[in-house]
Parts: C-alpha cells; sequence; structure tokens
C-alpha cells in the first residue's frame, strides 16, 4: 500500500530569490492529485522540493512515517517517490534500454517492501512505441518518446508515488492522448499521482483534487470538479 | 624499413601507459567535472609503489604482474581516502577551489614520495620472461614493449566491457550528463563517485606501474607526465575513452617519429598536434557536442568590483608611502624581498585580470612571465640591449606571444581553456628547455644586469617599485575601463553580451594580451633583479604559485591578489627554509579549501553562520 504525502508550510528559495512560500498540500495513497498554475507559478519548484532537488527548502515535509525536509534525493527515490521532470532529462549518449536500466534500483524490493512489478516487457505493454527503441540512444527519439521514456524509467525504480512535471507539454494531440491513456492506467493501478499541469483538460480528466499555484502561493484547493465551476478563480489563476 | 616498423612499436608501447594514466583522468573529470591535478602524483605513486613490490615479489612472471597490479590497486585506496577526505566536500565549490585543493594534495604527496622513496631516481626492474630483446626486421625491440603493446587494447576491452555492458557502467555514462537527475532516480552519487575516483586513480597508477621497467621512477614523472595527460584527453575529446585511446596513440607515435626529425622540440610536436586538432575539432577527436553545454565552467565568482572607497584609497597611500620610505631603514635584504614580492604581485594581478573580470581560468599564466624574463635575457645576451629597451620591448614580446596562444585559446573555454593554456606553458617550458644552444636549457641565461644608473640596489628598488605599482594600478583602472565592463559582460553572461553586441572573444583575447604584457613587465624586471633568466621562470609551479595567490586572496576584490601574493611569497619564503615546505604549503592549501569552501571572501558569511548556529 502506498504511502500518504504532506506538505506543510514549505518556502523554496533559489540564492535570496524566495519561490514558493507557505505551500502546503497532501497526496493520499491512490490518488491523483493537480498542480495547477500558469508558467512561473511554482509548479515545477514544488515537485523539485519534494524531490529535495531545489537548494534550500524549509517546512515540513513528510511521506508515511518518513521526514524527508532534509533528505537528500537518492534517498528519497528510494522511499518510493518517483520524479519525472519537465524537461524529460534523458541520458542522450544512453539507449532506451539502458536508461530504463538506470532507473531500476539495486534492491529488488523498494524500501517499503512492496516487489517491483515493473519489468522491460511489462513497460513495453504500457508504452509500446517504446519496444522497437531499445536499441536507439535517448537523443535520437522524438519528443513524445522521451517522454514515454522518461515515465518509464522512473516507474523502474517501483515508485508508489509519481510526481509528474507538465507531460503533456509540447507533445502533439495524439501523443497526450496516449499519455493520458498510460497516466490513467498507473492510477488504476494503484499508484499516487501528484502531476503538475497547464491543460487543464488534460489535468482535470486524470485529477482527483486541484491545487492552484499564483507567485509561489496556493490559492486554491479542492476537488476539480469544484474548480471547474469557479470560473471567476479559474480566469483569475489560470487563463494567460 | 625494419628501423621505422620498430620504431612504430615503440611508440605504441608508450602510448600504452599514456593511455592508462588519461583514461583515468577522463573518467574522473567526466563524473565529478573536477581537473583533478593530483593525477599525476598517483601516476608517479604507482611506479614508486610497483617498484618496492616487484623489488621484493618481482623475481616470478605471475609476482611481476600481481605486483603491478596490486600496486595500482593499492594506490587507488590512496585516491579514494583523498576522494572521501578532501574531494567529497567541495564537489559544491567553485571550478578554482577544486584544482587548488587537487594542486595541494600533489604537493602533499609529492612531499609523501620524497619522504618514503628518497630523492634519488629508481631504476626499473626488468620484467621476468620479457627481459629480453626480440628481432623485427632486423632491428631489436625489447620484449616488455611488446607486453606494453597488448596491454593497451587490453584495458581498453575492459573498460568498453564496463561501461557499455554493466550498470556501473551506464551509471557512470548518465552521471557524466546529468548528475542530478540520476540522483532523484535513486542513485547514491557519493558512492558512484568514490568508486569513479578509485578506479580513474588506479588506472593512471597502473599507467606508472607499467612503464616502470621502461622509465624507471623519478619525483619528476608526475609533473611531467600532466601536461601530456591533458594534451591527450583533450584532444581526445574529453570524457571518451575511445578518443583518449587514439589521441595516446596519435601522440606517442609523433613522439617515436618526431625524435628523428626533431629531437629537440618533441612537446611542440604534440602541441601542434593539439592545436590542429582544436581548431578543426573544438571538442577534441571523438568529443560530444552534446555534453559541450554542461561542461561550461560553473559559475565563476561574479565579483563586481566597487569603485574604491575611502578605505582602499588610505590603503594605497599608506603602501605607497611605506614602499617609499623603505630603503631609508637600510636593510638591504628587506628590499631585495620586498622587489621580490612586488613583482609577484604584478604577476598576480595580471592573472587576477583573467580570473576575475575575466572569468578565464588560465593555467599557464607563468609562460608570459617567463616570456618576458626571457625577452629580457636574449635581448641583452644576444643584442647587448640596454635594460631600458629590454624592459620596453620585454613586455611587447610576451604581449605577442600571448596574442598567439590568446587565438587559440579564447575559442575554446572552461576546463578546455585552463588546459590549453597549461599546456601552450609547457610547450613554451620545453622550447626553453630543450633549445639549449639559445637559451642555455637549464642552466638559464646569466648575466643580465641592470645599466650602470641602475645598479645601485635602492635606484633599482625604486625602479621596481615604481613600474610595478604603476601596472597594477593600471590593471586596476582597467577593470573599470569600457573594456573591463565589456570583460565582465562576457564572463557573465556571454549570450546576453552577443546580442549587446559586443565580440566577447575578442575581448578576451584583449584581456589575455594585456594581462600577458603586465606579467611580461613583470618578468623582465624579475629576470634584472636576479640577473638571470631560468626555464622555472614558466613552469607549472610558478603558474600555481600565482594562481594560489590570487585564490588566498580571493578572486571577487581587486586587493585580493595583492594581499594574496604578499602573503604567499611571504610564507614562501619563510618556509622555504623547511625541507619539507611544499608538502606543507600543500597541506595548508587544503585545510584552507575545505574551511572556507567558497573562498576566503566567503569567511565573514562562514562566521555569521557559526554565530547563528551559537546563539
Amino acid at each position: 500500500m502506498a504511502e500518504p504525502l504532506e506538505v506543510q508550510s514549505l518556502n523554496s528559495y533559489y540564492g535570496s530569490a524566495q519561490a514558493l512560500f507557505d505551500v502546503s498540500l497532501q497526496v493520499a495513497p491512490g490518488e491523483a492529485v493537480v498542480l495547477l498554475g500558469r508558467n512561473g507559478a511554482g509548479k515545477s519548484t514544488t515537485l523539485k522540493s519534494i524531490m529535495g532537488l531545489v537548494p534550500r527548502r524549509e517546512g515540513r515535509l513528510r511521506f508515511g512515517e518518513r521526514d524527508i525536509a532534509a533528505m537528500q534525493a537518492y534517498r528519497i527515490a528510494r522511499l518510493g517517490l518517483g520524479y519525472v521532470p519537465e524537461e524529460r532529462r534523458v541520458f542522450a549518449a544512453l539507449t532506451v534500454e539502458e536508461n530504463l536500466l538506470v532507473g531500476q534500483k539495486e534492491q529488488t524490493k523498494s524500501g517499503d517492501g512492496r516487489t517491483n512489478p515493473w519489468s522491460f516487457e511489462r513497460l513495453f505493454q504500457l508504452f509500446p512505441n517504446l519496444a522497437e527503441l531499445r536499441g536507439r540512444l535517448g537523443g535520437h527519439i522524438s519528443g513524445g518518446e522521451q517522454q514515454m521514456l522518461t515515465i518509464a524509467r522512473t516507474l523502474m525504480g517501483n515508485p508508489s508515488l509519481l510526481l509528474l512535471d507538465e507531460p503533456s507539454e509540447g507533445l502533439a494531440p495524439i501523443i497526450v492522448q496516449q499519455l493520458g491513456a498510460a497516466i490513467k492506467e498507473l492510477k488504476d493501478m494503484g499508484l499516487s499521482l501528484l502531476l503538475s499541469e497547464q491543460n487543464l483538460k488534460f489535468a482535470s480528466a486524470i485529477g482527483d483534487r486541484a491545487y492552484v499555484l499564483e507567485s509561489g502561493h496556493v490559492r486554491f484547493a479542492g476537488t476539480v470538479d469544484q474548480l471547474l465551476a469557479d470560473e471567476e478563480g479559474r480566469r483569475r489563476w489560470l487563463s494567460l | 624499413m625494419g628501423f621505422y616498423v620498430v620504431q612504430a612499436l615503440t611508440g605504441l608501447a608508450s602510448a600504452s601507459a599514456l593511455f592508462l594514466a588519461a583514461a583515468g583522468l577522463s573518467i574522473i573529470f567526466g563524473v565529478t567535472r573536477i581537473v583533478n591535478f593530483a593525477h599525476g602524483v598517483f601516476y608517479m605513486l604507482g611506479a614508486y609503489m610497483a617498484w618496492t613490490l616487484t623489488s621484493q615479489f618481482g623475481d616470478s612472471v605471475l609476482g611481476f604482474w600481481l605486483a603491478l597490479i596490486v600496486a595500482s590497486l593499492s594506490i587507488g585506496v590512496v585516491g579514494l581516502l583523498v576522494e572521501l577526505t578532501v574531494l567529497r566536500r567541495i564537489y559544491q565549490a567553485p571550478e578554482l577551489f577544486q584544482l587548488t585543493a587537487t594542486f595541494g594534495v600533489f604537493l602533499i604527496l609529492q612531499d609523501v614520495t620524497l619522504a618514503i622513496w628518497g630523492p634519488e631516481d629508481l631504476l626499473g626492474p626488468r620484467a621476468p620472461m620479457l627481459d629480453g630483446s626480440v628481432t623485427v626486421l632486423g632491428h631489436p625491440l625489447p620484449s616488455y614493449d611488446l607486453a606494453l603493446i597488448v596491454l593497451g587494447p587490453l584495458v581498453l576491452a575492459g573498460l568498453w566491457f564496463l561501461f557499455y555492458r554493466t550498470r556501473w557502467g551506464a551509471l557512470v555514462r548518465a552521471a557524466t550528463e546529468d548528475r542530478e537527475m540520476l540522483g532523484a532516480l535513486g542513485v547514491n552519487q557519493r558512492l558512484l563517485f568514490s568508486t569513479v575516483f578509485f578506479l580513474g586513480t588506479a588506472l593512471a597508477a597502473f599507467g606508472g606501474a607499467a612503464q616502470l621497467p621502461k622509465g624507471g621512477a623519478d619525483l619528476l614523472m608526475g609533473l611531467n607526465i600532466l601536461a601530456s595527460v591533458f594534451v591527450v584527453v583533450v584532444v581526445g575529446g574529453m570524457g571518451s575513452i575511445p578518443g583518449a585511446f587514439l589521441a595516446a596513440l596519435l601522440i606517442a607515435q609523433l613522439n617515436a617519429f618526431g625524435i628523428l626529425i626533431f629531437p629537440q622540440g618533441t612537446l611542440v610536436l604534440m602541441f601542434l598536434v593539439m592545436a590542429v586538432v582544436l581548431v578543426i575539432r573544438p571538442k577534441g577527436l571523438l568529443g560530444k557536442a552534446e555534453g559541450a553545454s554542461r561542461i561550461e565552467s560553473r559559475a565563476l565568482i561574479e565579483a563586481a568590483y566597487p569603485a574604491p572607497g575611502v578605505w582602499e584609497r588610505s590603503f594605497w597611500a599608506l603602501a605607497i608611502a611605506a614602499l617609499a620610505l623603505l630603503p631609508l631603514a637600510g636593510d638591504a635584504f628587506a628590499l631585495v624581498l620586498t622587489k621580490d614580492i612586488l613583482l609577484f604581485v604584478l604577476l598576480a594581478a595580471s592573472l587576477h585580470f583573467l580570473l576575475g573580470p575575466g572569468g578565464l581560468v588560465s593555467f599557464g599564466h607563468a609562460a608570459f612571465f617567463g616570456c618576458g624574463a626571457y625577452a629580457a635575457a636574449l635581448l641583452v645576451t644576444y643584442a647587448e640591449s640596454s635594460m631600458v629597451l629590454a624592459l620596453l620591448l620585454a613586455p611587447l614580446l610576451a604581449g605577442c606571444v600571448a596574442i598567439i596562444v590568446g587565438w587559440f585559446c579564447v575559442r575554446l573555454s572552461g576546463v578546455y581553456f585552463a588546459m590549453l593554456t597549461l599546456a601552450f606553458a609547457q610547450v613554451l617550458w620545453s622550447i626553453v628547455f630543450q633549445w639549449t644552444s639559445v637559451t642555455g636549457g637549464d642552466d638559464g641565461l646569466l648575466g643580465v644586469w641592470p645599466d650602470t644608473w641602475a645598479n645601485d640596489d635602492t635606484v633599482f628598488y625604486y625602479l621596481v617599485t615604481v613600474l610595478a605599482i604603476g601596472g597594477i594600478l593600471l590593471l586596476r583602472q582597467a577593470v573599470h575601463s569600457p573594456f573591463g565592463f565589456a570583460t565582465r559582460a562576457g564572463r557573465d553572461s556571454m549570450l546576453r553580451a552577443e546580442a549587446l553586441g559586443l565580440h566577447v572573444k575578442q575581448v578576451q583575447h584583449v584581456a589575455m594580451v594585456f594581462a600577458g604584457a603586465l606579467a611580461g613587465l613583470a618578468g623582465a624586471l624579475y629576470a634584472f633583479s636576479k640577473g638571470s633568466a631560468f626555464p622555472d621562470y614558466m613552469g607549472i609551479e610558478m603558474s600555481f604559485d600565482s594562481l594560489i595567490a590570487v585564490m588566498l586572496g580571493g578572486v571577487q576584490s581587486l586587493l585580493g591578489p595583492l594581499f594574496g601574493a604578499g602573503l604567499f611569497s611571504w610564507a614562501a619564503h619563510e618556509l622555504s627554509t623547511l625541507s619539507y615546505w611544499r608538502g606543507i604549503l600543500g597541506l595548508l592549501i587544503v585545510v584552507l579549501v575545505l574551511a572556507f569552501p567558497r573562498g576566503l571572501a566567503g569567511i565573514p558569511a562562514a562566521f555569521r553562520a557559526a554565530r547563528e548556529r551559537l546563539a
């Protein structure tokens, strides 16, 4: 069973500039939560802060029983948090298969004792395009394929909570559809999801609950349906 | 014909040791992004350790080869200890500090070697079964060379397997691309870094151990291999193992045949090849363009250099008054020491101009100091020039050398730039060192004395003081001139500066020539002050002494190099009576870097943080 993620009063900084102000959010086991906001609102910073990838963060960060506020990224990853970065960051000089191999963790069981359901074959079922690309270099595949690879690479580590940073960004509509289907399948498997998005349609198709960020502050917390009903709020925080 | 074949085979044999050392450096750099100056000392330690072990167990074939391997592994462990105690703490520190720290480690281990094995050169043992020679097309070839020829490709194959057929290898290659992402995937980077450092060090040591029967062991081999290894790594493409192999073959063949055609200039040939390769392929033969953006040097300390305040103006007034009054004290030795310090300060200030405002980390700045010294000495020796003419021409000649060197160097950036400057300095050093008929080689040029009017100690002291202070103030003015703004703009954001219409590379080129000319002035004055010019004036150690001085003082402040160089030359003077003073200096450097990983300018912040912790 997955663990709940709890973030309370998170403040993050880049040098002397503060990027997040008292951000609080929760992700219950098996829940899909979306993080919405315009460019620069702090969505990526929130995910990076949870993962321990920003220079300085303060606040209460718990994953299940563990305090992850001062933990290094690799330890956080080993607890079962999987991070899929916005820029994809596929290892360009490694083959698709090697990229997946890197994502695999040393132990067959993850920190909480769950056995790893993910194998190359299982992932190739989820993302059929990747199967025939096994031997290709990560830098030589299309943007959509890289997005699938980067998710697959993180799944190899058998996360129980997946942090997805704008997965639909810059992809063709048909690819976004495939991706949406794959993400739903992950949700159905019982993975918790924290998904940052600018695409409200894509997000609302997946998410149960939503948070809206603006200039590093949480402006809205509620169900996706509540957000869809709040036309005024959507215009204020999300429309361009 | 047979002769040439044997010559080529000899070249192949020396390529092996070079490849081993270069592969080690390349791997370490690829993953940790640290240019490890201590690498040369591990190569040397490998040879010494192998010497000790083979003298015990080297009588049988098995014993001999096991001794080489055990020697390499044990030096690998030494490397691992260095990684755990020193490097691990400074992965986040500015580049310049990492380099200084590894150079400090170099100095320490160099003196440790001296303490353990003594100053004598050690003769290499004969390898059992391979101590004879075979005849190839009527010419003899040492059998051991055949073993070395096999060894290179064997290690290459082993490394290829390790990097392309194991998960560890995939992790290492992934780390060269994006360390942070690797951490986010649950990979413990510390462990990876440590294993990589162990492997890289062991490879260097194996290179040193393997060439032992051919070349023996001596205390200079560490420093000597560094320049060649850097050339190989840069020519092959930073981080590329096959590239390092290819480049090692190329350089070794060049040496094997170059020595027949042009015996005085083997190092020059090596450099020429590097220059050609880098002009055609700036990332080396097999270097990848994709990795390029991530090799860009980590943000150098971005210093703003405010205009001088009251405090600084009064400092200058006091300093100039003290220097003017010093001869009245009547202490002849104080005058000599002050002269030396002032010239070193001028050298450091000119280097600071490149490092600080220019953001250009030069490892070979002493080259221009030496050029100035030799220009003056050659003019006096062969053209019977007066001192005044020599002092006018020497900076110009040093500047001309900087025009040529700079033309190549500014095409590169970050680590490539640093390595290329070092390689050029080594080439100039080797020209001076090898061209005995003109430069006197190791014996130097003597009898470079000031004109009669300046032959008086006090008069010459004033001359040095006026010119050195003048040079330092000129550098200071330059920082606050439009030219200085342009160099800083190029340093802080190349793209934005270019978008504003600045030709950044050209600005950097001019900065190198300017700094080179002033270093040349310091060198020329130094030659007249000592009455001689020696190859040491442009050696690696001189380049590093000036780097350390700048670092000690802090890159952020224009007064930094003054204090740093002053402190350094005073300390060197005080310590140099001790037998292991270089090692002690190394220890001081390492401790300093570890205690203040953000530089001396970070000391106030460090104290503030400590106070907050206590409160």
